[in-house]
């Protein structure tokens, strides 16, 4: 076990938190200018509050410690991956969060059912995501010696349901440009690069996997 | 009521434009080099495009939002934009699959900017016409309605 930082300091990683900062920064500012105009506040509020912890949050994963475990490394190692497993599963939890204020945000001003599918779509996806990571870390460990062949698996699972988080904030995005907010498109905009980004990742690295074992 | 009438679409330009431009720093530029030198600059060739594609995008996008142009004026050139940025980026990926052995997903960032600015272009586009459509209000029939007696 190797204990190094999680954000490694690079051309790609600068970037790429700058633009996870943009998105964090877009909901912060699209929760201000609708303070502006609207009338219940409870959830514009709600939403100011979690783009602030989302933006501490990025802010603080370049302190956070990243793990690497070899095959044969022994079992008291683990309650520190764990610990590790949870700590990087916060934002998934507070996502679901965010889905559903997102949601009631919606409800609250536009009667109109079809916004609600993509809020649906991304807590499912976020909570689908969370339990499954959970679980199959838990595996990883009690079948630590086949890694190699459960991992095909594990990234097809993975990419299932990333795919359901995608079309969610899909939804999402069609919505915002049919409220004509220009902050809510950036933020969903870049929200869905980044997912989309993600998944292309995930799906190239399933046909790598696909095509040397297979 | 103000900014339900102002047009916010230059947003999604906005975004793809950020992803375009994005592209460049997606892959490490050094490790191509290292592998093989030509590879490496036909790659750096193959993102200049979504560069210029992504810089169109911001420019367009601002103006807009200055109000120096309009969406109609400045819709050509984001739609040539955004396919340019879509076919250069699954071109370099037939290349790859050609020369490298395996349809290497090249330029995710490209290919993403320009599919979201073509999807908010049409989802749009879909939005204005079906509002153009309502606008005109529905006459009522001759006949039936008025000579019914009360």
């Amino acid at each position: 076990m190797t204990l190094t930082f999680y954000w490694e300091p690079s051309l790609y990683s600068f970037f790429f938190t700058a633009l996870i900062i943009f998105k964090n920064i877009a909901l912060i500012l699209y929760a201000r200018s609708r303070k502006k105009t609207e009338d219940r506040l409870k959830y514009t509020n709600l939403l100011l509050v979690l783009g602030i912890i989302r933006l501490i949050y990025t802010v603080i994963s370049f302190f956070l410690p990243g793990i690497r475990l070899s095959y044969f490394s022994p079992l008291s190692e683990y309650f520190m991956f764990y610990f590790i497993v949870i700590l990087y599963n916060l934002p998934l939890i507070l996502e679901v969060f965010f889905g559903v204020v997102l949601l009631l945000h919606f409800s609250n001003y536009q009667r109109d059912k079809k916004a609600l599918v993509g809020p649906i779509l991304f807590i499912d996806a976020i909570m689908n995501i969370l339990i499954f990571n959970i679980s199959s870390n838990y595996i990883y460990v009690f079948e630590r010696f086949l890694y190699n062949e459960t991992y095909g698996l594990y990234l097809m699972v993975h990419l299932i349901f990333r795919s359901i988080l995608v079309v969610g904030l899909l939804f999402i995005f069609l919505y915002s440009i049919k409220l004509n907010k220009d902050f809510l498109i950036m933020f969903c905009g870049i929200f869905l690069g980044v997912e989309l980004a993600y998944f292309f990742n995930v799906l190239n690295a399933v046909i790598i996997e696909f095509t040397i074992f297979w | 009521m103000e900014n339900n009438e102002r047009n916010n679409i230059y947003a999604v330009a906005f975004v793809g434009g950020i992803l375009c431009i994005f592209s460049f720093f997606d892959f490490d530029i050094l490790s191509f080099f290292n592998f093989n030198l030509i590879l490496g600059l036909i790659l750096l060739l193959f993102i200049l495009p979504h560069i210029i594609c992504g810089i169109i995008m911001i420019y367009s996008a601002i103006r807009i939002k200055l109000g120096q142009k309009t969406w109609n004026e400045q819709k050509v050139k984001l739609l040539i934009s955004s396919w340019l940025a879509i076919g250069v980026s699954l071109g370099a990926s037939i290349f790859m699959l050609i020369f490298v052995g395996y349809f290497m997903l090249f330029n995710r960032f490209g290919l993403i900017g320009g599919f979201l600015t073509l999807l908010g272009y049409y989802y749009h586009k879909h939005l204005t016409k079906s509002e153009k459509l309502s606008d005109p209000p529905l006459t009522p029939e001759k006949g039936n309605s008025d000579s019914i007696p009360l």
